[in-house]
């Protein structure tokens, strides 16, 4: 019971949240053209992981102000979070005469294709108790390690960010390590199984949210192959349970991303303004997810002033949506990184250096690998089999609406590519070896979306021309 | 040669798109089903491994060693292990990672309390001697917690 209470109270304050920033910005319109929530399965797993950033970003505000983890305060300021927020949507929905608990959307059939998902996790959790029960290596070398420091480190907890530790890479952002201390505050002591717990979770929700979002937005069943095509392939077993960050930055970026087409589709500010929250956690996952931010934050700023169909004004006010969003759910990140975070001791910068210059002899190990490791083995032909679906869209994928996908996915694989060449720190062929990898299993989310969605976008069209 | 009308090139467009859209769904199901089964095979040899081979975490032997340290923040850690080797440097991480909030340091001789964990035990009596440490606990696994007299 006391493992599910903490994700629990994180669900509830991100389906208010969701419920309220829908209610605050759609709830009010005259004409109702903008949904006054989004398709119910999509908001649940929004809902989730929203909540838990939400909560690992109360632990943090409290750590920042006490110095310390405090359980009491955590605890007591998420449950007034959630007491506000279900008071103003309480309020509101009276106001605007909308559902306070919304089921409408229930499907049977998108009910079932969720407990199929829910039923795939479980080979997922029996391979990770069997192969790898306290996760892979960053798992206890930095990740899980960082939770645990932060539960036991009482005043010393700064202690984590001492060079010795440098293994641990003390320049990490928190995320993940917050979410499992949230989940802690609530036992005894930081039992094992919760991390394990938190990434079957992120596990579930990145599948869901996948099938949830394509389903509601292609009005097709195939999404669920989307979501099949990830849970069955071994290596992404692996990884997902493996209790490291990048399935978390998976999940955010994801979300962020089907936020910002949905919120730029239909010129809504409630889904903008989520982009900008998930967009904000996301930076918090990770230095790979900072670097993605950064890509989409430039890439949403091009996008909103460049599109010609909208008024100025109205252009503003969708692009202060999504600034807030971002601003709210960035702040912890900007705290981390001002008042915490080291310098990172393993940055050597090749194009300076003498005894570790980058060569181009090493660029072009980049490359070849790079390559090599799309038709590797171990991805069961997945990335071709992308490559043939964008192939097969025939160009939609990279239409006026869904090329943010295409720019963000170049622009940040070409800077993950520059920074391996530009960091001399470590030897090449390790370094790849040990992270491509995982820079990929993080986008494959969003690419495996871009495409369904592509391929569907070409059957609307088609269907339309058939109808003329 | 006569040209084709618009409604039968129409019709032979959404021709080609139905099977390419069949095409590629039947790929994508050819895909899942192999990752099925290998996903299954894995979790059946792994099932039958365990049988025989209980999961080892080798940082599982510095369990209890914290409740000696006294609030210590950091401690010296001794080892004559390659630390470049990933089975030392997996056991030292998962050391670290059993006794945080603790550090470990490398730079052991400043430090009160300082770790050994050696090769075999007989090398890390000989550093305990050369030292002047005076031994505090012994693991079953050899590995021993020494007091450092001098800090």
């Amino acid at each position: 019971m006391s493992y599910t209470v903490p994700y629990l109270i994180s669900f509830l304050i991100g389906y208010f949240l969701i419920s309220l920033t829908f209610s605050l910005t759609h709830g009010n319109q005259r004409s109702r053209t903008l949904p006054n929530s989004p398709p119910l399965y999509l908001h649940f797993f929004l809902a989730a992981g929203l909540g838990l950033s939400m909560s690992a970003n109360i632990v943090f505000y409290i750590l920042v102000f006490v110095d310390r983890i405090n359980k009491n305060f955590s605890i007591q300021f998420n449950l007034l979070l959630l007491f506000l927020l279900v008071l103003a949507q309480f309020y509101f929905c009276r106001k605007n005469k909308n559902p306070f608990w919304k089921l409408a959307g229930w499907d049977l059939q998108k009910s079932a294709a969720i407990f199929l998902i829910v039923l795939l996790l479980i080979p997922l959790w029996k391979y990770a108790q069997l192969f790898q029960p306290f996760g892979g290596w960053d798992a206890w070398q930095v990740w899980n390690f960082k939770a645990k420091f932060l539960t036991l480190g009482e005043d010393h907890w700064k202690n984590m960010f001492s060079p010795l530790l440098w293994r641990s890479s003390p320049h990490y952002p928190l995320l993940l390590p917050l979410i499992n201390v949230w989940a802690w505050l609530f036992l005894d002591q930081p039992l094992d199984i919760v991390p394990l717990i938190t990434a079957s979770l992120f596990t579930f929700l990145t599948g869901g949210l996948l099938f949830s979002s394509l389903s509601s937005l292609t009005k097709n069943y195939h999404a669920i192959f989307a979501t099949l095509l990830i849970f069955t392939l071994p290596f992404w077993a692996l990884l997902a349970t493996s209790q490291y960050s990048d399935i978390v930055l998976a999940y955010y970026l994801l979300a962020s991303m089907i936020c910002w087409l949905e919120g730029s589709r239909q010129n809504s500010p409630a889904y903008l303004f989520l982009s900008g929250l998930f967009l904000g956690s996301l930076s918090f996952t990770k230095s790979e997810g900072t670097i993605a931010v950064t890509v989409i934050f430039l890439l949403a700023i091009f996008y909103t002033f460049f599109n010609k169909a909208k008024t100025y004004d109205h252009k503003l006010k969708l692009f202060f949506s999504f600034l807030v969003g971002s601003a709210i759910n960035g702040l912890p990140t900007l705290l981390f990184e001002w008042l915490y975070a080291p310098m990172n001791q393993t940055f050597i910068n090749g194009l300076i250096s003498t005894s570790h210059p980058a060569s181009l002899e090493r660029f072009k190990v980049i490359m070849v690998f790079f390559l090599v490791e799309i038709i590797n083995k171990k991805w069961n032909g997945l990335w071709i089999l992308l490559m043939a679906g964008i192939f097969l869209s025939k160009g939609k994928g990279f239409n006026k609406t869904l090329i943010i996908f295409p720019l963000f996915l170049g622009t940040y694989l070409m800077i993950v590519l520059v920074y391996y060449f530009l960091n001399t720190y470590f030897e090449i062929f390790w370094w790849l070896q040990n992270t491509l990898a995982r820079i990929l299993f993080g986008i494959l989310p969003v690419v495996i979306f871009w495409v369904f969605v592509s391929l569907e976008w070409e059957d609307k069209k088609s269907r339309s021309n058939e109808g003329e | 040669m006569a040209s084709t009308s618009p409604k039968h090139s129409t019709f032979f467009i959404s021709f080609l798109n139905f099977n390419f859209k069949y095409c590629y769904v039947l790929a994508v199901s050819i895909v899942i089903l192999i990752n099925s089964i290998q996903l299954t095979q894995e979790i059946i040899k792994l099932n039958q491994v365990r049988k025989y081979h209980s999961y080892s975490y080798p940082g599982h032997q510095f369990l209890g060693i914290s409740s000696f340290l006294e609030n210590s923040q950091y401690i010296g850690y001794y080892t004559d292990k390659n630390l470049s080797d990933n089975l030392s440097a997996r056991q030292f991480a998962q050391a670290q990672y059993i006794l945080a909030p603790i550090i470990l340091d490398l730079n052991y001789i400043h430090h009160r309390y300082i770790l050994l964990d050696c090769t075999t035990e007989q090398k890390a009596w000989a550093k305990i001697k050369e030292l002047n440490l005076i031994p505090y606990k012994i693991s079953k696994s050899g590995i021993i917690l020494a007091k450092n007299p001098n800090q």
